[in-house]
């Protein structure tokens, strides 16, 4: 089948790379990150065609940095943000526009946030729960992380669900309902072969084995010898469940893995938790509806 | 590791569950791929030594709580979608990049079988030896008879492959940075630009290189005004390349104000910190010397509302009639420029209209011989049109990879999902 309605062109202030979509029902509204713009752009919930935003946060104060996941917190009418690039979750006003100064900040060592990817949002627990991996410099490792709604600065995690039990080499989103976390468990093991200049993240492989790069200007990566295997030649991916208060290696308390699945690397999951229905989008493969009325309210 | 074949798959699309139950079986393939030796898809959690069952694994027994679930609805094409197209009219060859089924395909210029409404294909290359994953364009070198194309997001590789490849081949790659969407040679010099959106670099490498080599020269810096850059060409005669951009632009992506700079510095208690500034520029041709080396400004810009440009995908020069074609996915035309143009100009001519069935162009070349211009539509048609067309007019022949009418589902790369509850939608970023 063909989509409903597309929204594309160059007024849309789309591009290439977008990680993040949410819907916000309070305003009937859509807001996607532009990675290589640097800007949180929203959307009119009916937009179609080549239709511009009806506002966007971008500018050197907004401290955006390559904004991958997006989610929003209905309670204080927030956006929240996760920065690949910065390694730091921001959060604006859902009404921002322009320029705008994050009104929290996660970022710094005791975050433990390195390559994130994902950030999702449980306003009963007021918990906010990021995807990604651990810092930088000389070891990574893929996690969820859990911080309180109103964590700011350099601050630890609530929780932090990491470790070979978990079944996690790489994930990608998450989607949380009343305490349970929905993890799209994609096991992609991207290790970017170029760059430009100064250390930039590990990746790990699916062995577990730290990997250490260094980078000087563009050139391959120091250390490799040949061109890095295909990341998507990696365990199958697969949708994992944990609870809220789950922490350290514990494996998923649900999961929805294996081959009738259909899900090769499932990358990204919203949740219909009124028609018991999970969505999983499968990069290159297709998108997934699966009926587990049976997953919701583990968390409860 | 056992290799499992790819399909190509003919099935048409039938009810929800038979199309689930067509989707598994196509995806088991790939699934049983993705299991390297040492782990297999069930044994996530467990080590490969160990011979008692996880917690990880009792989970999977347990099919109250999940378990290998089949999906009540998918939506998936079965089909080939064109995302790029290439002509050799001195061997009679188009070649069609397949982002869906992650395949090359080679037609006849003219006169290909037709079954069943689906244009039969010379060869297809496909399969997990060929490395081709999230391919962009294609390119054809006539000199060498060899096809190429790029992993566009993951992969960061160029494979090269005869044109006498079948199926599952092995190609000859080259590493480049990420994000590479297009490629161009130049004969004279023997080298290969690349194009990279994902951080605004073109890469100048020698052709035939192979593995981890660095490149023999790159463009890139805030000077050069790349801003995502898809499509190039080189124009070997006057030693230009020109470059597609859409137009985002962010300061982080050149290298001095890296953000992964910026949190080193964090890390490291550091009190000041950059500004990173972005900007929502518009699209723009920018054309550079060939030689061009470093943070260069460009030698001419085509750029502003009289262009219409809008999101231009892939761009084609033709030096015998001394054009430059442009495959405007925007609003779904083609764009022709004079080749030394510059500034706000507007184009020459535009092919636009329903009877072109031109939609989702991300492909386009010129086949200077014949006086043609090819366009790959993202989907399942590519088009031939007389160089000298204007307007709606229909495309003089077709090439097909499904039936006639077959819907195109058209996600590629999707890593992002949304549900609109007011509408009971879902939203795909691509």
């Amino acid at each position: 089948m063909q989509p409903v309605r597309t929204i594309q062109g160059s007024h849309t202030r789309l591009s290439r790379t977008i990680h993040g979509v949410v819907y916000n029902p309070a305003r009937d509204e859509i807001v996607i990150p532009s990675t290589h713009a640097a800007a949180i752009l929203t959307f009119a919930g009916d937009a179609s065609g080549n239709q511009p935003p009806l506002r966007y946060i971008q500018g050197p104060d907004t401290r955006l940095s390559e904004p991958c996941g997006v989610a929003l917190d209905p309670v204080r009418k927030h956006i929240l943000v996760a920065n690949l690039g910065s390694h730091s979750v921001t959060v604006y006003p859902w009404l921002g526009q322009g320029n705008v100064k994050p009104v929290q900040e996660i970022a710094g060592p005791k975050t433990r946030l390195g390559s994130i990817m994902g950030v999702s949002y449980d306003p009963e627990h007021d918990v906010i729960v990021v995807s990604g991996s651990e810092p930088t410099i000389s070891r990574s490792r893929p996690a969820i992380f859990m911080f309180r709604g109103t964590d700011d600065g350099d601050v630890a995690p609530l929780r932090e669900i990491v470790g070979p039990k978990t079944g996690i080499l790489g994930d990608w989103h998450t989607a949380v309902y009343k305490g349970e976390i929905f993890v799209s468990v994609m096991q992609s093991d991207l290790i970017p072969t170029y760059t430009s200049a100064g250390l930039v993240p590990t990746y790990v492989k699916y062995d577990f084995t730290p990997h250490i790069p260094t980078y000087h200007g563009i050139s391959p990566r120091a250390g490799l010898k040949t061109i890095p295997p295909s990341g998507w030649v990696a365990p199958a991916g697969f949708v994992g469940v944990w609870s809220e208060t789950a922490n350290g290696d514990v494996p998923p308390i649900a999961i929805i893995k294996g081959v009738d699945t259909g899900l090769s690397h499932p990358s990204s999951i919203a949740l219909n938790p009124k028609e018991g229905e999970i969505y999983v989008v499968d990069p290159g493969h297709g998108i997934f509806t699966f009926l587990a009325p049976q997953l919701f309210g583990l968390g409860e | 590791m056992r290799r499992p074949k790819r399909l190509r798959s003919r099935s048409r699309l039938g009810i929800a569950a038979g199309i689930c139950a067509l989707a598994s079986l196509l995806l088991s393939v790939v699934s049983d791929l993705a299991a390297p030796a040492r782990a297999q898809a069930g044994d996530v959690g467990q080590s490969a030594s160990s011979s008692h069952p996880s917690a990880l694994q009792s989970a999977l027994n347990r099919a109250l709580l999940g378990g290998d679930l089949t999906p009540v609805r998918c939506v998936i094409d079965h089909y080939p979608e064109f995302s790029g197209v290439a002509v050799d009219s001195d061997h009679d060859v188009v070649a069609f990049s397949d982002f869906n089924l992650k395949s090359l395909l080679l037609y006849r210029r003219t006169g290909n079988v037709v079954e069943d409404g689906i244009t039969q294909p010379l060869t297809q290359i496909i399969g997990p030896d060929t490395r081709c994953e999230t391919i962009g364009n294609v390119l054809v070198d006539p000199v060498r008879r060899e096809v190429y194309t790029l992993n566009a997001d993951t992969g960061d590789s160029i494979m090269a492959f005869p044109y006498s490849a079948r199926g599952d081949a092995t190609p000859r790659t080259l590493a480049v940075p990420h994000g590479a969407f297009a490629a161009a040679i130049n004969q004279v010099r023997k080298e290969i630009a690349v194009s990279s959106t994902a951080v605004d670099i073109v890469t100048i490498f020698r052709l035939g290189a192979t593995g981890l080599t660095h490149p023999i020269r790159y463009i890139w810096g805030a000077k050069t005004g790349l801003a995502v850059p898809w499509g190039i060409f080189w124009d070997q005669q006057h030693n230009e390349i020109g470059v597609a951009n859409d137009g985002n632009w962010w300061e982080g992506d050149f290298g001095k104000h890296s953000a992964r700079d910026l949190n080193l510095v964090r890390l490291q208690g550091a009190q000041n910190e950059p500004r990173l500034k972005a900007e929502f520029r518009p699209p723009s041709i920018r054309i550079y010397s060939g030689l061009a080396q470093g943070d260069v400004t460009p030698l001419r810009v085509i750029q502003g509302p009289k262009t219409q440009l809008d999101w231009p995908r892939s761009i084609a020069v033709d030096t015998v009639h001394n054009l430059i074609a442009v495959a405007n996915l925007g609003n779904n035309s083609v764009l022709i420029f004079a080749r030394d143009a510059n500034g706000d100009v507007a184009p020459l001519r535009v092919i636009h209209g329903p009877h072109t069935e031109i939609r989702n162009p991300t492909g386009i070349a010129i086949d200077s011989r014949h006086a043609e211009i090819w366009v790959a539509n993202f989907g399942h048609q590519g088009e031939a049109f007389d160089l000298n067309a204007q307007g709606d007019v229909a495309p003089k022949r077709i090439i097909r990879n499904a039936p006639p009418g077959t819907p195109v589902v058209g996600t590629n790369s999707t890593m992002a999902l949304g549900y609109d509850s007011k509408r009971n939608q879902l939203l795909v970023p691509n």
